[in-house]
């Protein structure tokens, strides 16, 4: 196990690295640059200040000897300065990752527990009219993209019913605190959650479903148990299992953020700083936050194998 | 599975029902169309620089007597004005829109002016009409007889927030500063070429620059090697930097130092009280300021992602001040809680014509197409009447030619025209741009078809702005470009015509090679007096009108909304300068 | 196994047929697939069934609600919105089946020459598999969209760049466990090509799976180009597509004042998902022998 560990972890340095030259190369083949960035044409612009922005910026030096010198500074920790703003990459990621993770967090938190318990509801009342309804409202919450949801929670919850902010983190002019904050996620958390809800509702049922057709569950039944046990106890273990996989995999999320979500609600998250950065061309800080995705994709993957292995001993990894 | 589909399609119906039922009473509110054209980052500033010499007599510790008691703002005034000026806050989403972030880096285009002049001061500013220029840290200034030499005197007793004494000493340092390679200064006001020993000192050759001499401790002067009667109206966005805390720092570290977001020191109304990333920055009064301190105790600009989050917050009453698109601006008129502001842009929409391109370069198909839009119905139902339809690139009417042609909507005279000129149905011509907002993407898909109805395809092909500006500027691979420019009174915009150092064959962009186009802009900008500079410009406008180098299409306007709270508030959609809106005199009732 | 005793009852019927059969008997997919055949039929027709052209504008007739005249109203420049949201199902389908066949000919390509050489091949391939996965795929679209500018052939593009990785894996999962069966062992002893032995005789014995998969997919093409669309990444206007028709609602008084503008394709992209995933389920139950219909 700790070889196939050892192996995994190799195999994700080049594809990290993989990932960073890719970035790296294809922002660089976009047109335009930060220094155009800066310079608004409706002001009347002209090349000589995008030059003296290039200069500054390092712009002028060939790709490859930019590459060097990012990847150098990148494994001291540095993720450098924002070309838009000169603020230091790596705590403006902190600080929006800070954000995202609490938005995504309370979506997926919300999504598992109530996602999984209504799956089990479910399943085991299967063909009942809750059933339907349920699964029905599974189906509708996996086909709504999240701008969809995003603009009809904001048009009822917050302006024709105004029980949540429109937008923003935090009540201006109030001190920041963690009921304020929790007041301004709760909206477009909710709305985030509906898609985990949905997926990890029909995960568990199919899964539970399937877990019930076993001939142990059988056993256990004819042994005598009660229903409540047999599922509780015997069932639902087994059946979580591939209900865990997915939480795991949706973990990447956490980190990533929901653009659409952040955008429709003014969140300071990931996401809404990611198109940010393409949009100004922002390169280190472009830079910064694939490599720290990535990352964060490559592990969770690792991890959930392992998680996985170890809970389910009939998997081997060799 | 048996009731599944049946449960489907109940509810698909219900949630069409659920659909349609909110806001159906809604009254059928016109389109929305924000006047916003400038959505890219807005210049900022010039540091200037001086040097501060021994100061005129330490004032009282008071803040020293205003030169003008502040009057009451003519700008329009808050329906309740309230006469308390015990303090408060005022909270708004100031320029930059609220898809900007507050900052206070005055040499950086990453701000708005608006939020700039609060904490920096430049030596003049805008009124706010801006018609012409009123003092701030300079009282006067006087060109010699041919305008090569600029005298300025600054005003005596100002103070940066620390308390310290502002002099010429500050004006030197800021421009040296602001030259200096390393600190790299994004926001040049055409100054650099023509002042002497500039190019000297960016150069390496010289310690300091030669044609900024200071005579006394309050009056420093520029000399310039060719006559420029317009300079001061291009220093409305150099504020001042303090030399006493900056003079050791050094300028490659100092651009992207936290410095000027935590703790700097300005001479503006206001200083920076706390900063919080993406969400907010809060001013508190400066004692020191020269025209009395401000009555607010804080004034916050509040980070917002976009328009429509601003809009929600200044009606939940999170905000007080945003600016707003025309619609939302039309709905707030009549609501009494709230005061709405609009001001023209000063930015012409226009369509630039690449006469590199053969098939443009015949008057009559440009003229055909000016016929052909039906610009004063794109102005009536797009922007809701929001803007007004030009005769020529200058926002100005009062440069306008009385005789000038207004080129009426007349599809079949362009249809004429195009025939004359032999235009080939078949051709397709596409329009750079880099507006993304919504009205103007309706704008151009009305352009579209008026075009399309005598004839002639185009397709807009909708760009960021770094990528417009990688390749436009090169003058190269664009018929036709819908834009815009700024243009101030006594800036005369003179890049888009005549500049030639900036395309690949040494043209101006659109390759305008009319010699009475640089001949009137240069005579303008000479001219001493208003008069002069303003019969120039109308022959500038009549040329541009008269060959349709280019298609102005429209001004729009720019709309705030205040709270009416807020005392004394004034606001002017700003663009590229700083002007007087007196913001030590606003106020906030309870 | 119940299986048995059900299907030893029947007739001996071809794979296609019971595959057929059994999709059939699966009521939400089928009503799936008349929602969508009308959804689909709008679309193609919609030159028939149109009032007015979609880019027909009248600047006088702007922001009107419905009317008999304008059955769903009228967009900002007086447009007739009915005409353009079944002009913009046909966009957003194209879109949806062309991004799904891009991304099922790289995946089933990649994961067939993967799974069936092995050895660098392999190594290569799921070596860029796994550097494409380990973007987040928004992230990549949204690079990937600045990059090309939009554009209709673009936004096909990326999406299909960006989705083919599930689908190598899947392949090539089957091509491992395919290329040690006795029929390819035959087809090898025989003479027969590589090439041949992977079209020919693997492939068609591997698409179950990927055909339920490629239903999902299109789903999501449809999804994405939305979401790119209100992103302002995608289709250029004048176009239209569901997703160009509902960016106008980031603005906050079309969200609130005029629902017709952004309700109707709204709705429709909801439902046209709703009706790919449902026809997916079908596909994939009918398709797999082991469950029970």
């Amino acid at each position: 196990m700790t070889q196939y560990i050892l192996r995994r972890l190799l195999v994700i340095v080049p594809v990290l690295l993989g990932v960073t030259i890719v970035v790296f190369i294809l922002i660089n083949l976009i047109p335009g640059d930060p220094a155009a960035f800066y310079v608004s044409p409706d002001l009347g612009s002209n090349p000589a200040q995008m030059e003296i922005v290039r200069e500054r910026l390092g712009l002028n030096q060939p790709l490859p000897v930019r590459y060097v010198k990012w990847l150098a500074q990148t494994l001291t920790g540095d993720f450098g300065y924002r070309t838009k703003n000169g603020d230091p990459v790596g705590p403006v990621i902190w600080l929006r990752l800070q954000n995202t993770m609490l938005l995504a967090g309370i979506a997926l938190f919300i999504g598992a527990s109530i996602g999984i318990t209504l799956g089990v509801f479910t399943a085991v009342r299967q063909y009942s009219v809750w059933d339907y309804a349920l699964t029905a409202f599974s189906f509708l919450g996996i086909a709504m993209p999240a701008f969809v949801v995003g603009i009809f929670g904001l048009y009822v919850f917050a302006l024709k019913i105004p029980l949540f902010p429109a937008g923003g983190i935090s009540t201006i002019g109030k001190e920041t605190s963690i009921l304020d904050t929790l007041y301004h996620a709760i909206l477009p958390a909710a709305l985030l959650s509906l898609n985990y809800l949905a997926s990890f509702m029909r995960y568990t049922r199919f899964s539970l479903l399937e877990v019930l057709k076993q001939d142990y569950v059988s056993n256990a039944r004819a042994k005598g148990l009660r229903e409540n046990r047999v599922i509780n106890v015997h069932a639902l273990r087994n059946a979580l299992l591939p209900v865990i996989t997915a939480i795991g995999l949706s973990l990447p999320s956490l980190v990533v953020g929901a653009v659409f979500m952040e955008t429709i609600f003014s969140w300071p998250g990931m996401g809404t700083l990611y198109l940010d950065a393409v949009m100004s061309r922002d390169y280190p800080l472009i830079m910064g936050m694939n490599l720290i995705s990535a990352s964060v994709i490559l592990l969770t993957n690792l991890l959930t194998d392992i998680t996985y292995a170890y809970v389910d001993p009939r998997i081997r990894y060799s | 599975m048996k009731y599944l589909h049946v449960l489907l399609a109940v509810l698909v119906v219900v949630l069409v029902v659920a659909a349609c039922t909110p806001a159906p009473t809604a009254t059928p509110v016109p389109p929305t169309a924000a006047p916003k054209s400038t959505e890219a980052p807005k210049p900022t500033a010039v540091p200037a620089t001086a040097a501060p010499v021994a100061t005129a007599a330490p004032a009282a510790t008071k803040a020293p007597e205003p030169t003008k008691a502040p009057e009451p703002t003519k700008a329009p005034a808050p329906t309740a004005a309230p006469a308390a000026s015990a303090g408060g806050t005022l909270i708004g989403a100031f320029d930059v829109g609220p898809a900007g972030h507050p900052q206070s880096r005055p040499y950086d285009q990453t701000a708005g002016q608006t939020w700039l002049m609060k904490i920096w001061s430049p030596l003049l500013s805008f009124n706010d009409q801006f018609t012409g220029l009123v003092p701030q840290l300079a009282l006067e200034w006087k060109p010699n007889a041919d305008a090569t030499k600029w005298t300025f005197k600054l005003r005596p007793n100002v103070k940066w927030h620390d308390g310290s004494a502002f002099t010429a000493d500050d004006v030197k340092f800021t421009f040296e500063l602001a030259y200096n390679p390393n600190f790299g200064w994004r926001n040049e006001p055409g100054l650099k070429g023509n002042l002497v020993g500039a190019q000297d000192y960016i150069d390496g050759k010289a310690k300091e620059i030669t044609g900024i001499k200071i005579t006394d401790p309050l009056t420093i002067e520029f000399s310039l090697m060719r006559s420029d009667a317009k300079l001061p109206y291009n220093l409305t966005i150099a504020y001042m930097l303090p030399k006493a805390v900056l003079k050791d720092q050094d300028p490659a570290k100092l651009a992207k130092s936290d410095w000027f977001l935590a703790s700097p020191v300005g001479t503006g109304p206001f200083k920076i009280f706390k900063y919080v990333k993406d969400q907010y920055m809060d001013l508190v009064p400066n004692e020191y300021y020269w025209n009395g301190k401000p009555k607010l105790d804080h004034l916050i600009n509040r980070y917002l992602a976009d328009e429509t989050a601003a809009s929600i917050a200044l009606e939940k009453g999170e905000i007080q001040f945003t600016y707003v698109a025309n619609d939302v601006a039309a709905r707030l008129k009549t609501n009494k809680a709230f005061t709405t502001f609009e001001t023209p842009s000063y930015v012409p929409n226009y369509l630039a014509f690449n006469l590199r391109d053969k098939r443009l370069q015949d008057v009559r198909v440009r003229q055909a197409f000016w016929y052909a839009i039906d610009r004063a119905s794109i102005v009536k139902e797009i922007f809701l009447g929001a803007a007004y339809v030009p005769v020529c690139g200058l926002p100005d009417k009062n440069m306008w030619p009385a005789d000038a042609n207004k080129y009426d909507y007349n599809p079949a005279k362009a249809q004429q025209l195009l025939k004359e000129a032999n235009w080939n149905a078949n051709d397709t011509l596409e329009i750079w741009t880099y507006y993304t907002a919504q009205n103007q993407k309706d704008a151009m898909q009305a352009v579209q078809q008026f075009l399309a109805q005598v004839g002639v395809k185009v397709t807009f092909k909708i760009m960021d702005t770094p990528a417009y500006n990688a390749q436009f500027y090169t003058g190269e691979g664009w018929p036709i470009s819908y834009r815009g420019i700024t243009i101030l009174y006594g800036q005369s915009g003179r890049q888009p015509w005549w500049a030639s150092d900036q395309t690949k064959d040494k043209k101006a962009w659109g390759a305008i090679e009319d010699p009475k186009v640089p001949e009137y802009i240069l005579a303008a900008e000479s001219a001493l007096t208003d008069a002069d500079y303003i019969k120039n410009m109308k022959l500038l406008c009549g040329v541009m009108n008269q060959n349709a180098y280019e298609i102005p299409l429209w001004v729009a306007n720019r709309y705030g909304a205040v709270s009416v709270k807020a005392g004394n508030f004034l606001w002017v959609s700003s663009g590229s300068s700083s002007y007087e809106d007196k913001a030590q005199t606003w106020t906030i009732a309870p | 196994m119940q299986t048995t005793s059900v299907t030893t009852m029947r007739p001996i019927e071809s794979p296609m047929r019971r595959a057929l059969r059994r999709f059939r008997r699966h009521r939400l997919a089928m009503f799936s697939v008349g929602v969508l055949l009308v959804i689909i039929v709008l679309a193609v027709g919609a030159d028939f069934l149109q009032g007015y052209p979609p880019d027909k504008m009248s600047l006088g007739n702007a922001s009107k609600p419905p009317s008999a005249e304008h059955w769903l109203g009228t967009d900002r420049i007086g447009r007739d919105m009915w005409s353009r949201l079944i002009h913009g199902g046909q966009v957003s389908l194209l879109i949806g089946l062309a991004a799904t066949l891009i991304s099922l000919s790289v995946g089933i390509v990649f994961g067939a020459l993967s799974g069936f050489y092995g050895g660098w091949v392999d190594m290569v391939l799921q070596r860029l598999t796994d550097i494409v996965m380990a973007f987040p795929s928004i992230v990549l679209m949204m690079t990937l969209a600045v990059f090309t500018g939009p554009g209709l052939i673009n936004v096909i593009v990326i999406i299909g760049a960006v989705s083919w990785t599930g689908v190598t894996r899947l392949v090539r999962a089957e091509f491992l466990a395919a290329k040690e069966r006795v029929y390819v062992e035959a087809a090898r002893c025989i003479g027969v090509d590589n090439l041949s032995i992977i079209f020919k005789h693997i492939l068609p014995n591997t698409l179950a799976p990927v055909v339920a998969q490629a239903a999902f997919s299109v789903g999501l093409a449809i999804l994405t180009e939305a979401g790119l669309s209100f992103l302002g990444l995608g289709v250029p206007l004048p176009t239209s597509t569901w997703g160009n028709m509902l960016e106008p609602a980031r603005e906050l008084q079309v969200l609130s004042n005029m629902p017709w503008m952004w309700m109707p394709p709204a709705l429709l992209i909801v439902l046209t998902v709703l009706c790919v995933n449902f026809i997916g389920d079908g596909l994939r139950d009918a398709l797999d022998p082991r469950t029970l219909l």
